[in-house]
């Protein structure tokens, strides 16, 4: 049986850390009775408090997990135990046909996932347009209005000077943040919230905040006047407004089959919502892809995309002068190990093509971009210096790491000084790294805990 | 592209005028004029973020690390990564002892958690680490300023002593004191009078290593150093030295200010041994230059510390012609009305001497037997820890199960967790048995189930192989056997059966 899953990988999937402690504990073989798998599916019964063991079920096409505990935490500790044992131990479970209570799930969830697609294709059925037509104009009249009271705000603080406004208290942002919810643009909410923040924390607020009014203020301007722009163009104001395109419209999109490699995964928490980004390379088109998962208060969010490794699959991308946003129309069975990418993209040339976009979309934050082959280096020996990163290609051009980035050392140790190809967000000013290639493994920069930087391949 | 000065100067001024108000500036009264304000912010803004341009590295000469080395197995770096989230100390140390004795390595991506990881530990304890970061360790630490003192292994050259730091000058007079004592003594009196006294009595302190006769001249140069901590700390180490003259000047007080009347066997009737003790004069000018010193210590009166102080710097060696058997000595000692003065002096005088025979009576016979003995001697306070300090492990062990025999049935837990406290090592499976048997039989006063400090000491030192001891032997039926205790005692045979992994997986290689 090969099994490409590993410790790693799993842990990978924990909900958090106190679920790696207890998942540990559970994997004893003496705790676990009728371990099994197929081609699909891993299972076991494991001992728990209760005189009848908890059944325990992983289908390896996502993986999706099912437990009969009682645990509100995804997957829970039995679920990840069983990975764990199956990972390690793969020659305790006996290659059989599923019994009937991991088969009857496994059924069940093709049977939803055959409902889903065919209220999908509903769903995609063309909606009334008359009504279609009313709700945007409301909406429309709405904006307007939110975007009228946005620029008196904006005018109004400059009057005033951003000395001002730097004195005062989270609520005159917030306000202002919450009734662009109202008015339906809360892209310009969002951005808002930033400038509070800032306001309140970034010790250059002065050229910062003032070049976040400058965006704003060229984003309003811009929505006004949105006909006189190209389609691509006004996707990206659209978006950057608020305006969401429906999913069924974007898998509508011309797809794009290819083996993307998951390059890194981040998840930032924002209020009650977690967002979790994910980053794929196509080896063949040499595309950028962004995959976009939420999760409201306790849901949690979907790991069918396991950083380190490659999938087939076809993906559609939603709109935009440099399309990145991206949905996974289809993919093909289980992921493979990702396979090493070697990058001869150097520093000028992401600094190049940084300004390209910049010129196609004025609001672009950040490019994703795979640097190689380039040298992390500490920018100065002095003391206190020493958690200061650059990076440094062959001919000795160097771009500065992001200040938040914690793994310098890790990947200085791991690299030995010596060359890598890095992948990561250019903003202009900064780099900020999520992971790499060295020689044949992918590590993941993002900092993670649990399993701290890990080789894979 | 790269900004031009002009720009960068339009940029400035517009942030200027941002921060301050339009309303301040006259020129931005008009509405347009405001738009157009607001335009050239928002022009600029792009034309900043799209002008940076990358720098030209000057220092590349960073070298590339490549040898290949012996790391350990994924599993055994997968304990590692558990007992580094989890900061246990004690079983990093055990990690890397048993690495280190399989000539094997962390892996690199481990290397700077465990550097950080050994920031925090007692300088003591930090060579382990040193054992298993290998070559690549060396390497890393030497491009941090923070690890590379710790870390690199420096050579120490004698040229440090006139231009080096106050911590190279000691590592380097406590290395020298071990390898080249009259070398390193000759170095601190060729800068003596030129020092200042908190650097002299911290070079005093370096000395105790190698400490010899041949010391005396320059030690005794020091007890008339002008600062008390000099003094002290010279008397210390002269203390140290048996054949030295101030020991012989304490052994003649002894022999005016103690009296000794051994057992008198007569044809009927046996007389016991009897102690007079006078006590000294402390305005003796010539006592307190010897380091006598007459200050009150806890419930003590100070005729009482400087008796102390002068048996602490008597060799022990002194008493054998009152009488050869130690323990018969000190028993008398101990009826005597200054047995306070006896406990403390002679448990001085074994630590200074390090003379296991006298530890070990002063242990069983004044320590355990009363770990209140020294709550008169305040800060003067000698204690087990102290007393087996220069014990081997296994000496260290058979002081504890000493006392863990003599005392089976009636054990005070306050003073077996001195033993236990002072033997931080892995302990043997044979003594990891008896302290569990221990706790087992006198469970009603033992700690288990309410001291977690306690618990995980135990988890931390027991020999792993104790697990099935640990699994039945309780008083499950004693009502303060409790849920609790039975969770605590899972929790260390938890930890127990994870350090035995590690050990295995250590012992696989790599």
């Amino acid at each position: 049986m090969g099994n490409f899953w590993t410790t790693d990988k799993v842990l990978e999937l924990s909900p958090d850390s106190a679920s790696v402690k207890a998942a540990k504990g559970l994997t004893s073989l003496s705790k676990w009775s009728d371990l099994g798998y197929s081609d699909r599916a891993v299972w076991g019964q494991c001992k728990g408090s209760g005189k009848k063991p908890y059944q325990t079920r992983i289908d390896l096409n996502g993986p999706a997990f099912k437990c009969s505990c009682p645990s509100r935490k995804f997957p829970c500790k039995h679920s990840l135990a069983l990975f764990l044992l199956y990972a390690n131990e793969t020659k305790a479970f006996a290659d059989t046909a599923a019994p009937g209570w991991v088969s009857e799930w496994l059924d069940g969830r093709d049977h939803r996932t055959e409902i889903k697609e065919q209220k999908a294709k509903e769903a995609s059925k063309p909606p009334d347009p008359e009504a279609q037509a009313k709700r945007i104009a409301q909406r429309e009249k709405k904006i307007r209005s939110g975007l009228d009271e946005i620029s008196l705000w904006l005018g109004d603080m400059l009057r005033q000077g951003l000395a001002w406004a730097h004195s005062q208290s989270y609520s005159y942002w917030n306000d202002m943040a919450a009734r662009m919810v109202d008015a339906q643009v809360s892209g310009l909410s969002g951005r808002i919230k930033k400038m509070a923040e800032v306001s309140m924390g970034d010790p250059g607020w002065q050229d910062t905040l003032t070049a976040e009014i400058g965006k704003l203020y060229m984003l309003i301007k811009a929505y006004r006047n949105i006909e006189i722009f190209d389609e691509d163009l006004q996707a990206d104001i659209r978006s950057l407004v608020g305006w969401n395109v429906p999913k069924e419209q974007v898998l509508e999109a011309e797809s794009i089959n290819d083996t993307w490699a998951v390059l890194a995964q981040q998840v930032e928490q924002q209020d009650n919502l977690k967002i979790q980004r994910t980053w794929l390379f196509g080896k063949e088109t040499n595309r950028y892809a962004l995959i976009l998962d939420f999760a409201a208060g306790n849901a949690v969010l979907e790991k069918t995309l396991i950083t380190g490794t490659q999938i087939e699959a076809e993906l559609v991308f939603y709109p935009g002068s440099f399309p990145l946003r991206a949905l996974i129309k289809s993919r093909k069975d289980n992921p493979v190990i990702v396979e090493a990418i070697q990058s001869d993209n150097n520093i000028d040339m992401l600094i190049e093509s940084f300004s390209g976009q910049l010129a196609m979309n004025p609001w672009t934050e950040s490019v994703p971009a795979m640097l190689g082959p380039v040298r992390l280096l500490p920018e100065s020996s002095l003391p206190g210096n020493e958690d200061v990163w650059q990076l440094v290609d062959s001919a000795n051009k160097c771009i500065k790491i992001s200040p938040d980035f914690k793994q310098g050392w890790h990947i200085l140790s791991v690299s030995g000084g010596d060359s890598i190809s890095m992948f990561g967000l250019w903003d202009g000013n900064y780099f900020a790294p999520l992971s790499l290639f060295y020689g044949s493994k992918y590590y993941s920069a993002v900092d993670n805990p649990i399993i701290g930087l890990r080789g894979v391949g | 592209m790269k900004l031009s000065s002009n720009t960068i100067q339009q940029w400035n001024n517009l942030v200027s005028t941002s921060v301050l108000g339009l309303d301040r500036n006259g020129e931005y009264a008009d509405d347009n004029v405001r738009l157009e304000f607001m335009n050239k912010i928002a022009a600029l803004s792009v034309i900043n973020k799209s002008g940076a341009t990358a720098g030209k590295c000057s220092d590349v000469s960073l070298n590339i690390f490549s040898e290949p080395e012996n790391i350990c197995s994924q599993n055994a770096a997968d304990n590692l990564r558990e007992i580094l989230n989890n900061n246990f100390n004690e079983m990093l140390t055990e990690w890397c002892l048993i690495a280190s004795s399989n000539d094997i390595v962390v892996p690199p991506e481990y290397l700077p958690d465990i550097f950080e990881s050994a920031m925090k530990l007692p300088e003591k304890q930090r060579y382990v680490i040193q054992r298993v970061i290998g070559k690549r360790g060396q390497w890393l630490s030497l491009h941090n300023a923070r690890w590379k003192d710790v870390f690199v292994i420096k050579e120490l050259s004698e040229e440090q002593w006139l231009t080096g730091s106050r911590e190279e000058r000691l590592a380097l007079l406590k290395h020298l004191r071990v390898i080249s004592p009259a070398k390193a003594r000759g170095l601190l009196e060729q800068t003596w009078p030129e020092e200042t006294p908190d650097d002299r009595a911290a070079f005093l302190e370096c000395m105790k290593a190698g400490i010899s006769l041949d010391d005396e001249d320059f030690l005794e140069q020091s007890l008339d150093d002008k600062r008390k901590p000099v003094r002290t700390a010279a008397a210390d180490l002269l203390a140290r030295i048996s054949g030295a003259k101030l020991c012989q000047r304490m052994s003649a007080r002894v022999k005016e200010l103690i009296k000794y009347q051994p057992v008198q066997k007569g044809l009927l009737k046996k007389k016991k041994a009897e102690i007079e003790v006078t006590l000294p004069d402390i305005k003796d000018k010539e006592l307190l230059r010897d380091g006598a010193d007459p200050v009150k210590a806890g419930k003590m009166g100070q005729k009482a510390v400087a008796m102390a102080n002068i048996i602490g710097m008597t060799p022990l060696s002194f008493w054998s012609q009152y009488e050869s058997d130690i323990e018969s000595f000190i028993m008398t000692c101990m009826s005597s009305e200054f047995s306070t003065s006896f406990a403390l002096g002679f448990s001085i005088a074994a630590v200074r001497q390090q003379d296991k025979d006298w530890a070990k009576v002063l242990i069983l016979n004044c320590h355990a037997r009363n770990d209140d003995i020294f709550s008169l001697a305040g800060k003067f306070a000698v204690d087990i820890s102290d007393l087996i300090s220069f014990f081997e492990d296994y000496e260290k062990e058979e002081a504890a199960q000493r006392y863990l025999s003599q005392y089976s049935g009636s054990l005070n837990f306050a003073i077996l967790d001195k033993f236990l406290y002072a033997c931080d090592h892995v302990w043997s499976r044979d003594f990891s048995s008896d302290v569990i048997k221990a706790n087992q039989k006198e469970f009603h006063k033992c700690h288990i189930g309410y001291d977690k400090r306690y618990m995980m000491y135990l988890a931390t030192h027991l020999h792993p192989s104790i697990v099935p001891q640990l699994e039945n032997g309780w008083p499950t039926k004693s009502s303060s056997f409790n849920d609790r205790v039975q969770t605590q005692i899972d929790n260390i045979i938890s930890i127990l059966k994870f350090r035995q992994q590690n050990i295995e997986e250590l012992h696989s290689g790599i």
